[in-house]
């Protein structure tokens, strides 16, 4: 049963990484909380159910559509929230990631209704049971495909010369600018970036959950959100460790105390880290 | 400056199509001439959306209904629709908006027993009906004279379905899981309490709060109490998310649930996963009855889709106010509540509706089960 | 003409920090800008770099002007600076600051480094060469991974050079770089701003070290209360009456 709990949570919590990533990114360059990201999961969702429907019940094709979707919902904020606020109060900005939010969660009633769909399974055979635990290869590719995506992130991000520049306006924008650095197109990247995660998180978590709807990602986004301020909203390897963190705990926190406290759980680790330490286990003062 | 501006009007914009798609639809109807107002609270948005939609569409097609055969005393009928949310504030605030407008003359609605208990006291001072066709929360008919629920209460139905489950299947240890709200309490309350009057085990109880997708954790930990069955106190859509994620976890067993589990939409976002569930219904849309046939035909033809428990209970609220309007003689609000109050053997979709004294219906229930990923009547077998 | 400014106006409320300045910088030399705390010398630089928006007047730069592009076309156009008050990234390694500096030369894109063409990998090669020479001019190579916030106060002044010149600058712009500088490193300084122009980099100098200013400098210009005062050879600006006047009869620090 523990063993159950733990796969319970690792399985939730890969879901958790992707999205409170999606916020560490776009924290990150911006110091801005993007809560358009739970809406940009439940899009990246309708993405994949829409490419399993009407096209073909490949997986890696929906994949490819909510990673696509989510890319461009993040290019559009940017240019809407941000870039044609810039200069306003940031609170600005924030509000209409808000405004975002609700106008996606309305698109998608309006076109798809609110009806729950069911999102087919994938791989649904079980793999092996362990110490009583079943579990089954949607799973086990649930949880290596969201590592192999945190990895590649991580490569990204450390590695590379955009990933640099990314990091460069997160620590000092100014003069990241003053270095050659083109900071419009670094944010549009990053907010591109975070879009495409939450897309991708929103097919995989569909298609574990086998519901699609309008509202899928209200409760996700927050929880990822308190994830990422577990982790340290301006790290991306904390975040990760946020989301795996938070989910393992409420899950063993169902087990220990009751169902009813889960969420309970999550907000109060969301509050304590806000209260006593804003930046989270790894969050340093101002690097990503 | 320009910016503080544009950042004005893009917001502006964002909301401002966000609220149009409702005020539209209300404008509308509003111009016809002089037509009797019904006020209809549901979530049309939100968690609870698909539930506040099949409000809209019967309560529309109910009046479409009546107003093509001549309307009530002469006059049209038209509905407002509010869309609560599913949050017991809005609900509170669009009672104020609904009791404050002397063109209305009755309320149908909230969806959840939260919402309504929250509304309860803003209707029962401005007396005017608050009629629902799904409170089932014990407390809601008996709250105030004006409150009315004609889906019957847990306290008639779970009875019967401890009945079902402990003589009928042969449970005896069962687990509940339930959600976390005035319903869910309540649900799981009255079957637990008959369940163990009857000399059953309850093994373990654990709740979940509006909106959760993931249950494995909880379904992980009733696992460990060993049952025979499974009590599911939930709506549908998060019933047969319940029993994908029981499947996943490679946990087979029987589930019992309320009749709130009655929708096709159950059957389509379960699959397999709800082979095997046993429930009740006092509306059975593959029923032969003609008057059942034709409404489900409309509905199909209407909306594309089947209509579930929910929606005929909507119908049935609807059909029943213009019934008691008609028999009260009046819109007068006084009088319109007076003649609801004196219904018998109303003949709803969901069964014939007689009102107690406190404003609850008593209903007639049926034994179904999912078999084949279709519901069957079990008696049958 | 190389560089030039026309009539350069800031203001901050109702202080004007640059008072219609006008500079011409020779291609190739040394030109330094001095002036009492408070002049206005680095809001000068701010104007120029684009970190700041000049209220009035014009900035040309190779004939180009680039009053109102912004920060990063006007170091993509050849224009690298370091700060009076040093800017580095605190939380990235030492070579990471210089790389940073190299983004402009450095055109590869996600798909290049994706597919590890062998145009990212030779760029890629260049780039890394180009840090380590910077690096080893300048003295940190053995520190290249450590975070730039661990540097001593000296070394960080250095590798703000370093990243400076990773964009391979045709004007460079230095703000104080001999702050904080005990006689040796300063000495230094000099060597290393010399070996600069030697390789054709121009040079534009804030410096209160008036040794080294009037040791390097082929011209030199004065700003006081935002005005340009004076302008010419260290000669001339050392027996220029309103430089005295301004650096002895009313110093204000
Ligand atoms: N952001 C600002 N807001 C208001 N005033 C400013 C701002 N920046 C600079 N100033 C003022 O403008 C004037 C010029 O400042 P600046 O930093 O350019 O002087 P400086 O010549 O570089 O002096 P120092 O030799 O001390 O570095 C000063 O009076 C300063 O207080
Ligand atoms: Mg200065």
């Amino acid at each position: 049963m523990i063993v159950q709990q733990l796969i319970n949570g690792i399985t939730q919590g890969s879901i958790f990484a992707l999205l409170a990533i999606s916020f560490a990114v776009i924290y990150g360059v911006l110091r801005l909380v993007n809560f358009a990201t739970g809406a940009t999961y439940m899009m990246g969702a309708f993405a994949g159910w829409l490419t399993v429907r009407y096209i073909s019940q490949n997986i890696f094709l929906a994949m490819l559509a909510g990673l696509c979707t989510g890319w461009s919902i993040g290019f559009l904020i940017e240019k809407v929230a941000i870039k044609s606020l810039r200069g306003v109060a940031r609170i600005a900005s924030l509000i209409c990631t808000i405004g975002f939010s609700i106008f996606m969660i309305e698109i998608a009633t309006v076109i798809f209704g609110a009806e729950t769909k069911a999102m087919p399974s994938f791989f649904n055979e079980k793999a092996f049971t362990l110490g009583g635990a079943t579990v089954v290869w949607y799973q086990l590719f649930l949880i290596g495909t969201a590592v192999t995506i945190l990895l590649l992130l991580q490569i990204l991000i450390f590695k590379t010369k955009a990933g640099l520049a990314i990091r460069t306006v997160s620590l000092d924008f100014k003069t990241a600018g003053l270095m050659g650095i083109n900071v419009d197109r670094t944010i549009s990247l990053a907010f591109s970036l975070g879009g495409a995660t939450a897309g991708i998180a929103g097919v995989l978590g569909s298609v574990y959950y086998n519901i699609v709807n309008p509202t899928m990602g209200n409760l996700q986004g927050l929880k990822s959100f308190s994830a990422a301020v577990f982790g340290g909203l301006t790290s991306i390897p904390g975040a990760i460790l946020g989301g795996y963190l938070l989910a393992i705990v409420e899950n063993f926190g169902v087990q220990i105390v009751s169902g009813g406290y889960r969420d309970i759980i999550g907000f109060v680790i969301l509050v304590g880290f806000l209260l006593f330490r804003p930046r989270g286990l790894l969050g340093k003062k101002t690097s990503l | 400056m320009s910016k503080v501006l544009r950042a004005i009007l893009l917001l502006a914009v964002v909301l401002g199509v966000v609220s149009n798609g409702y005020a539209a639809g209300k404008q509308e109807k509003a111009k016809t001439d002089e037509p009797v107002y019904i006020a209809l609270t549901a979530p049309i948005t939100g968690d609870y959306a698909e539930y506040g939609n099949n409000f809209k569409r019967s309560v529309e097609m109910a009046i479409d209904k009546i107003n093509a055969s001549g309307g009530v005393l002469g006059r049209k009928l038209a509905v407002l629709v509010g869309d609560s949310k599913g949050d017991p504030k809005e609900s509170a605030t669009l009672a104020q908006k609904w009791t404050s407008d002397p063109k209305i003359v009755a309320q149908i609605g909230d969806f959840t027993s939260t919402c309504c208990l929250a509304a309860q006291p803003i209707y029962d001072q401005a007396g005017m009906v608050q009629l629902s066709p799904t409170a089932s929360h014990t407390k809601f008919a008996q709250g105030s004279k004006w409150s009315f629920s004609i889906v019957g209460t847990q306290a008639g139905e779970q009875p019967f379905i401890a009945d079902y489950a402990y003589n009928k299947l042969g449970f005896r240890k069962i687990a509940v899981i339930h959600i976390n709200n005035d319903w869910g309490v309540d649900t799981a309350r009255y079957f637990t309490d008959n369940f163990k009057k009857l000399g059953g085990t309850i093994t373990a109880i654990e709740n979940y709060f509006d909106g959760e997708k993931d249950f494995t954790a909880i379904l992980t930990k009733l696992r460990a109490s060993n049952p025979d069955a499974l009590f599911m106190a939930a709506m549908y859509n998060d019933g047969a998310s319940i029993s994908n994620q029981r499947a996943k976890l490679g946990w087979n067993l029987p589930v019992v649930g309320p009749s709130s589990l009655y929708s096709e939409q159950l059957l389509k976002l379960g699959g397999d996963s709800v082979n095997n569930l046993y429930t009740v219904v006092s509306f059975f849309a593959d029923d032969p009855k003609p008057e059942i046939r034709a409404y489900v035909t409309e509905f199909e033809k209407r909306y594309g889709l089947k209509p579930n428990f929910h929606a005929a209970l909507a119908y049935d609220a609807m059909m029943l106010l213009a019934d008691a309007m008609k028999r009260a003689g009046s819109f007068d609000r006084d009088k319109i509540r007076e003649a609801l109050q004196a219904t018998k053997d109303f003949p709803g979709l969901a069964g014939s509706i007689t009102f107690t004294e406190k404003g609850d219906a008593i209903k007639q229930y049926t034994r179904v089960m999912v078999k084949n990923n279709k519901f069957e009547l079990f008696d049958k077998r | 003409m190389f560089f030039q400014m026309r009539k350069v106006r800031k203001t901050f409320g109702g202080l004007v920090a640059v008072n219609d300045v006008d500079l011409d910088v020779q291609q190739g030399t040394i030109h330094a800008v001095i002036g009492p705390n408070g002049a206005g010398k680095t809001t000068l630089f701010n104007c120029i770099t684009g970190l700041r928006r000049a209220d009035a007047g014009e900035i040309l730069f190779e004939g180009e002007n680039i009053t109102d592009l912004p920060t990063h076309r006007i170091a993509a156009k050849g224009i690298g600076r370091t700060f009076q008050n040093i800017r580095l990234f605190p939380y990235l390694s030492v070579l990471d600051n210089v790389k940073v500096g190299t983004h402009l030369l450095n055109p590869t894109t996600l798909w290049d480094t994706a597919l590890k063409s062998s145009r990212f990998r030779k760029l890629e090669k260049e780039v890394e060469d180009l840090c380590m020479e910077l690096l080893h001019q300048t003295g940190l190579s053995e520190k290249k991974d450590q975070y730039a916030r661990n540097l001593p106060y000296g070394e960080q002044r250095k590798l703000e050079i370093a990243r400076a010149l990773a964009s391979k600058p045709k004007l460079l712009l230095l703000d104080e770089p001999a702050a904080g500088m005990n006689p040796a490193e300063t000495a230094e300084l000099d060597d290393f701003i010399r070996s600069l122009k030697a390789k054709g980099i121009t040079i534009l100098l804030i410096e209160h070290d008036m040794k080294l200013v009037m040791s390097i400098a082929d011209t030199i210009s004065v700003i006081d209360y935002g005005v340009k005062i004076a302008e010419g050879s260290a000669s001339e600006i050392q027996s220029n009456e309103r430089v005295i006047e301004a650096y002895l009869g009313k110093r204000r620090n």
